[in-house]
């Protein structure tokens, strides 16, 4: 409810037309940002994630060695340490790198052939439309566990796992983009900008990606933002399942993986409780930028 | 006097297909534009009215090759525009352009309004890189927008200003025809009165053609120099402004014109009222698409579709009634 006012009160403020001429768009989303709670920590949140993901292993000790066994939080090991002697809190801080780049290079690249491909069949319409979306349908029925579990199986001796891990949950997200755009094509090139933008002779790559595109984005920065934690998520299920990240690299699912082989749960519970929290934080911290930053550039919605 | 034809539209049809059966052929079709025919003289304006739904738009936007006709011909300075590629036809750009209906819908609302109007310059390549600012700014000027506005967006202007942006972007491509698909009844009368003027000087300026697509009489009668009228798909008449406005011919032009509202109530004639509502262009009656609601109606109207025909010079009407010889 708070949210909603805080925002109202920012549309009636930015509809005044002397701020209109002298405020950009950005700096109206950037006050519409302030006002929006939610979205205002969960964006402190993913931008401290992100430093600590950039810089937090210059500050932490190795997280892959480690002597002796289990021991609980102390002000040496914040966290404790983990059955094999390693520092949780290196070992937590570490897995925030792999999960951030995963989750933010998964989204971007789907992100980008679901935008590609989901333009083209909106703006091309007929077969191609066709042809396009019905294998986006094909992949949309691939669980991406299931999709992971059968590249790891076929190609995991050849292949880095962690990689065909990324790639089975950059697949599963393509259609979700490409549906996207579609549909934010379809609606926008009725619109009559769209058909001056042909009439003045515009090739149609540059009336999709010069004038569609930029009305779609707001749609794709929220769905690209909520596919980050999406992605977190996957990866660190696969982790859990041995599948993903592979020990001794530090990654939040397969240190749950670990605790759990090494029967943690009630005697080292801290083994558990940093990597969940990590993970819960993380997806949630992206869940409220990208719900928020919804309620910010979609008018139709919350205002 | 011999007038060179600039448009020649022969036969034009547009279907737009409503359903279709499971192989994606059309089982049944909306005929939106059927059996169209007309010219356009280089340096008039060609008012086109009709109801809404007639098929009008439909033309002005098979003209500037947003819809592909059906069939027909849309012949542009002797060159056939229908049977061109994509490639061919953005050559065409350059010399026809539109003017859209609504001025808020029609402008890209992430680009300033100097953008707008400089991409027809850069796209075309029409002038240097280094002159395109000047010919934006005299583009401006020429539309009654001042030079500090270009770097403003369409949606801090009035509909009057975003209509008269659309103007430039028109104009820019230096056009010889410009298609202008209702370009004021988006707007509220005084400011119809100001764009409708500027178009005029425009087109003295520039040695325009236009093609005056419209619902309301009197904004024709202000502008157009020829008129014609649609029903259905159909072209029902056309004529000078001066026989149209005073001989009107087919019934339902008759009817139209006897809608206009006057001022001077002891000048008030009959009105003519027609009855019921316009036919489902899916299915539209058999014969002349107006028989089912025409006050002259007789024995045949409803078997025959009556040709467009030349009453008299340069009076073209599509009505049994003149042409039972």
């Amino acid at each position: 409810m708070e949210r909603k006012k805080d925002s109202q009160t920012t549309t009636a403020s930015s509809a005044t037309p002397e701020q209109k001429l002298h405020h950009s768009r950005a700096r109206d989303m950037w006050a519409a940002m302030f006002d929006n709670k939610a979205a205002f920590i969960g964006l402190i949140i993913v931008v401290f994630l992100i430093l600590i993901a950039i810089f937090g292993r210059f500050f932490v000790t190795d997280p892959t060695i480690g002597h002796g066994h289990e021991s609980p939080p102390s002000s040496e090991h914040w966290f404790g340490t983990d059955n094999l002697g390693r520092d949780i809190f290196s070992r937590v801080i570490a897995g925030t790198g792999i999960s951030i780049t995963v989750g933010i290079v998964g989204a971007l690249v789907s992100l980008i052939f679901g935008t590609i491909l989901g333009a083209i069949a909106g703006y091309m319409g007929g077969k191609i439309d066709t042809i396009i979306m019905r294998i986006m349908d094909m992949v949309l029925a691939i669980p991406s566990i299931l999709l992971a579990i059968s590249l790891i199986a076929a190609l995991g001796r050849v292949y880095d796992k962690t990689v065909l891990a990324v790639i089975a949950i950059i697949v599963v997200a393509i259609p979700e983009f490409a549906r996207i755009v579609r549909g934010c094509v379809l609606s926008e090139k009725e619109n009559d900008y769209v058909q001056a933008a042909k009439v003045i002779g515009n090739r149609d790559f540059s009336i999709i990606f010069k004038h569609i595109m930029p009305n779609v984005m707001s749609s794709l920065i929220v769905r690209g933002t909520l596919e980050v934690s999406t992605a977190i998520l996957n990866v660190a299920a696969l982790g859990f399942l041995g599948l993903g990240v592979q020990p001794p690299h530090p990654e939040w699912g397969t240190m749950l993986s670990d605790a759990h082989k090494a029967n943690a749960i009630f005697s080292a519970p801290y083994m558990m409780i940093f990597p969940g929290l990590a993970i819960t934080i993380t997806v949630l911290a992206f869940n409220m930028l990208g719900d928020g930053l919804r309620d910010i550039l979609d008018p139709k919605s919350g205002r | 006097m011999k007038q060179k034809i600039l448009l020649e539209i022969k036969n034009l049809k547009k279907y737009f297909p409503v359903e279709t059966n499971l192989f994606g052929v059309p089982t049944s079709v909306l005929k939106a534009v059927d059996d169209v025919s007309f010219n356009i003289f280089k340096g008039e304006t060609f008012g086109l009215v009709g109801e809404s739904g007639c098929g009008k738009t439909t033309i002005g936007k098979m003209i500037v090759d947003i819809y592909k006709p059906t069939s027909g011909s849309i012949i542009f300075d002797g060159t056939d525009l229908t049977n061109l590629s994509k490639k061919e036809h953005r050559k065409y750009c350059k010399d026809i352009q539109l003017i859209f209906q609504d001025p808020y819908a029609s402008l890209n609302p992430r680009m300033t309004i100097g953008d707008i109007i400089a991409e027809p310059i850069i796209i075309n390549k029409l002038v240097p890189s280094n002159e395109v600012e000047n010919r934006v700014a005299y583009l401006l000027n020429c539309v009654g927008l001042a030079k500090h506005h270009r770097d403003r967006y369409a949606y801090e202007f009035s509909g009057g200003q975003r209509q008269r942006v659309g103007i430039a972007r028109a104009l820019a491509v230096n056009p010889k025809l410009i298609v202008c698909d209702e370009p004021v009844s988006a707007l509220d009368v005084s400011i119809q009165a100001q764009v409708i003027n500027l178009l005029s000087d425009l087109q003295a300026e520039f040695n325009l053609t236009y093609l005056f697509i419209a619902h309301g009489l009197h904004v024709i009668k202000h502008i157009s120099d020829r008129v014609g009228v649609m029903y259905l798909g159909k072209m029902m008449e056309i004529a000078g402004k001066q026989a149209f406005y005073e001989r009107p011919l087919n019934p339902y032009t008759q009817a139209l014109l006897s809608a206009i509202p006057v001022t001077d109530l002891s000048l008030k004639k009959d009105r003519i009222r027609l009855k019921g509502d316009v036919p489902s262009p899916i299915d539209p009656p058999e014969g002349c698409h107006f028989c089912t609601r025409c006050f002259k109606v007789f024995k045949g109207c409803e078997i025959e579709q009556p040709p467009l025909k030349e009453y008299e010079k340069g009076h073209f009407v599509a009505c049994r009634l003149y042409n039972k010889s």
